[in-house]
């Protein structure tokens, strides 16, 4: 292993998870970026003229996403607008430094690396003041990842709308869905299920009062492994956070993130093969019952109920009444 | 391979009597003092009764053959694919491997006494209640034609009790360990010797075209024979060739592997017939060479995953095939709910999600005129292991060599494979989270993909040579042979018939 094994010229610098290969850094910085662009020309993410907003946490998926499609437009002109789509969830002491990282990477003074417009969207703003510390003084440490992910999901809409976005690409890599293939097996979500490993997830619009129309989202980093991610950021000296959620110990995904990681270890290409298996469930049996969408009768927001999800949320913490059925921690 | 679940080193399994004054009265006969607890509260002859139950349900909403509708009172099995053509159960075979589930199913199966308990006993005493001997358990499979299902189900012949020696394919495992085992398998059988024949089939002989005859397999079941050919057994020269976790970064067909598996993959599917009687060693005398051909396809492996991924494969297309060729046209499995929560998952491991509602769900209908039925899909293995107990059948798994278990993941360590790691994360997350098994088992039994729906007669997706799972079209890749191989290499090279599963699984081949 003496060389690079696709130039054959300077010694590899890693080893590829996701085949072994070893390969110096030039080359996986090329064949990273260009699995990309196959990934997004092959399932026609984009199209000229397009306003993306490219959802940006300040963590290491987002800010390579960011990075790897600005070049990567630059490189094949796309013809699209980018731009960058933050929500402050009100997490003391983990999302101000992340949304410090997101505006260094947007480019505002006194850095200028991509020079793209940023939007911020917090929660407190948009859900009565609910700041994911007050929600968790709340209600306390277990479920608040499905307050969380539910504001989280209706604050990219809306702020994907402020925007004027026509798509929402977000930073999930391959560990990402392989996660949520394992986890929506654990907890018999059939609905997610049949859907998670869509690269394309579209929600369809809607009429009626206080109308917020869903933007569709894609994953371009859907085949990307986590550690290949990890050494992108490392060799292109990008600038992100690297903590983790301190209120994530609890979730549930916990469990099938280390599963995950034990699969891994024992074969590397557990990841592709889980998102492989993913995509072949993509129907339910006749006679099983899914969710039908609708429009929230509140906010206007698609929903699978009469009120949705996050209005359903609101009213709870505001009356301070928690059921234990949106309990994070427990399958369903 | 038999499991060995690891939520049963945490279960405590003393079923112990006590008085009546200690303990409160079993909710379902109301009559008994509650013995243990299982999800709930139960006497002994209760929670026995509560499981031949599950199994009858089981075997009741199968239904596979035409006219068993129990009299016309019951409709017919909607979820079978329109092309299965099973017009009558001419023999079925029962998978045994040792483990508590096969070993449940078998007892249910073929223990008349069971049969007494079609009523809850409510007897003060415990008596159970009489009803007549000609009612059959099996008799719930359905009949010919609409007649009373009790009596059109007797089996002509014997059934079929497959057991498939597996030890050669673990490279560690000499003949001597696991001579014991096997015994112990045939005698508990021979328990049933009006009912059934037991057959102790090595693995080795899915890699010779030729199976022997059905005579001189059971012959060479019988415990005596096997005592002593395990015992005078040479294994002969292990291979030593390290493996190898690494993978390389194309993914390349292994010519040494097929070499080592063509017969497997080339041999005869349907129809085998008995082997003709002549003056060349049958496949019985030529265990040995078969053997070392075995051991070369495992030594090849790349991992630990790919050696008990290939075992299964293999197993089942042993199993698959024997039973054919020995009159069978349908196939008991003893998987239990919690080896099917464990399946569900090593399935997406290893890439095999098409084929999750047919090797993870109720029926196993990849093959027009043979099922693979799970009747105990509803059982956990909990409740199998204290049903074992109650039952006063032998724990045989205790005696199965260490080696032959699927190892748990242990840090630091390389010899975890996906599917130990999925049983030992079932096991633990079903301690956290009691409701994990039945999620998953459910989860798996609402969900489809095309694999339903696969016809072998019509296109455009075409069987695996290695397991028989319909391939999409979206999954044929062409393959990448390293030299020009002869006879059934050339097929398999060029053809393209493998499935993704099954093609990650050659390619992790050296």
């Amino acid at each position: 292993m003496s060389k690079c094994h696709l130039c054959h010229e300077r010694p590899p610098a890693l080893k590829r998870p996701k085949d072994g290969s070893f390969v110096c850094k030039q080359c996986f910085l090329d064949i990273f970026e260009e699995e990309v662009h196959q990934t997004i020309v092959s399932n026609k993410l984009f199209r000229p003229g397009m306003r993306v907003a490219i959802a940006a946490s300040g963590g290491k998926d987002s800010t390579v996403l960011a990075h790897v499609l600005t070049r990567l437009d630059a490189r094949h002109q796309y013809g699209v607008h980018f731009s960058l789509l933050s929500i402050d969830e009100g997490i003391a002491g983990y999302r101000d430094d992340s949304l410090a990282a997101v505006r260094r990477t947007a480019g505002l003074p006194p850095l200028d690396p991509l020079g793209l417009p940023l939007e911020v969207v917090s929660h407190a703003e948009l859900f009565a003041g609910w700041t994911m510390d007050r929600v968790v003084q709340t209600i306390g440490q277990k479920g608040n990842c499905t307050y969380c992910g539910v504001f989280r999901r209706q604050a990219l809409d809306r702020g994907a709308a402020r925007l004027r976005a026509d798509l929402i690409v977000t930073g999930h890599n391959a560990d990402d869905i392989a996660e949520t293939v394992l986890m929506n097996l654990l907890r018999g979500d059939i609905a997610r299920l049949t859907r998670c490993t869509a690269i394309v997830t579209h929600t369809s619009g809607s009429d009626g009062p206080g109308d917020v129309p869903v933007v569709p989202r894609c994953k371009p980093l859907k085949y990307a492994y986590e550690k290949e991610i990890v050494m992108y950021a490392f060799f292109r000296r990008l600038d992100y956070v690297a903590t983790d959620c301190v209120y994530s110990p609890h979730a549930y995904r916990g469990h099938a993130r280390v599963f995950l990681k034990q699969l891994e270890t024992a074969r590397p290409s557990a990841i592709l093969d889980i998102i492989h298996s993913g995509e072949a469930l993509t129907t339910a049996r006749q006679g099983t019952r899914l969710p039908t969408q609708g429009v929230c009768s509140v906010c206007g927001h698609v929903s699978s109920s009469r009120v949705c999800a996050a209005c359903q949320l609101v009213d709870r913490l505001n009356t301070f009444e928690i059921p234990a059925v949106m309990d994070d921690a427990m399958p369903r | 391979m038999c499991s060995r679940p690891e939520e049963l080193m945490t279960l405590d399994t003393h079923v112990g009597v006590a008085t009546q004054a200690q303990l409160p009265i079993c909710g379902r006969c109301k009559v008994r003092p509650v013995q243990f607890r299982v999800q709930e509260s139960f006497c002994a002859e209760c929670f026995i009764f509560q499981v031949c139950l599950k199994f009858r349900v089981a075997i009741g909403s199968s239904r596979p053959f035409e006219g068993g509708t129990r009299g016309g009172r019951l409709p017919p099995r909607t979820a079978a694919p329109a092309h299965l053509r099973l017009p009558s159960l001419r023999r079925f075979a029962v998978a045994y491997s040792g483990g508590f589930g096969s070993t449940v199913l078998l007892d249910m199966l073929l223990d008349q006494s069971l049969v007494a308990l079609r009523r809850r006993p409510t007897d003060s005493t415990g008596a159970l209640a009489t009803v007549s001997p000609d009612d059959c358990p099996i008799g719930l499979l359905g009949g010919d034609g609409g007649n009373d299902p009790r009596r059109a189900v007797r089996p002509p012949t014997r059934c079929l009790v497959l057991h498939i020696d597996e030890h050669a394919s673990y490279l560690g495992t000499p003949a001597a360990a696991y001579g014991p085992f096997a015994v112990g398998l045939a005698e508990h059988v021979a328990r049933f010797q009006s009912h059934a024949v037991f057959v102790c089939a090595p693995l080795e002989l899915v890699l010779d075209r030729e199976l022997p005859c059905e005579a001189d397999l059971v012959a060479f079941s019988q415990a005596a024979t096997l005592q002593q050919w395990y015992a005078t057994s040479e294994d002969g020269a292990i291979p030593t060739h390290p493996a190898s976790s690494r993978r390389s970064h194309q993914p390349r067909m292994s010519v040494r592997a097929l070499e080592a598996l063509a017969p497997a993959l080339d041999g005869p599917r349907t129809g085998d017939g008995p082997s003709a009687v002549d003056a060349s060693p049958g496949p019985l005398g030529r265990l040995g060479s078969l053997r070392a051909q075995l051991r070369e396809a495992f030594a090849a492996c790349g991992s630990v995953s790919a050696r008990d991924d290939l075992r299964e494969q293999l197993r089942w297309l042993l199993l698959r095939r024997l039973s054919r060729a020995f009159g069978c046209n349908l196939l008991f499995s003893g998987d239990t709910k919690t080896t099917l929560a464990s399946k569900t998952l090593s399935l997406c491991a290893l890439g095999r999600g098409f084929m999750l509602p047919v090797e993870a769900g109720a029926d196993d209908w990849r093959e027009t005129d043979f099922l693979v039925t799970r009747p105990l899909r509803d059982v956990s293995t909990k409740e199998a292991c204290i049903y074992s107990q109650l039952r006063g059948i032998p724990s045989l798994p205790a005696s199965l060599p260490l080696g032959m278990c699927p190892a748990p993941y242990i840090p630091g360590q390389g010899n975890s494979s996906l599917i130990g790691l999925s049983n030992a994360f079932i096991a633990r997350l079903q301690q956290e989270f009691p409701s994990t098994v039945s999620t998953v088992t459910a989860t798996a039994l609402k969900v489809t993909t095309d694999a339903e729906h696969f016809d072998p007669a019509a296109g455009p997706m075409k069987p695996c040579l290695l397991c028989l799972a319909p391939v999409p079209e979206a999954d044929i890749q062409p393959t990448v042979g390293t030299r020009s191989p002869i006879g059934a290499l050339a097929e398999i090279a060029t053809t393209e018939r493998l499935c993704y599963g099954c093609r990650t699984l050659i390619s992790e081949c050296d």
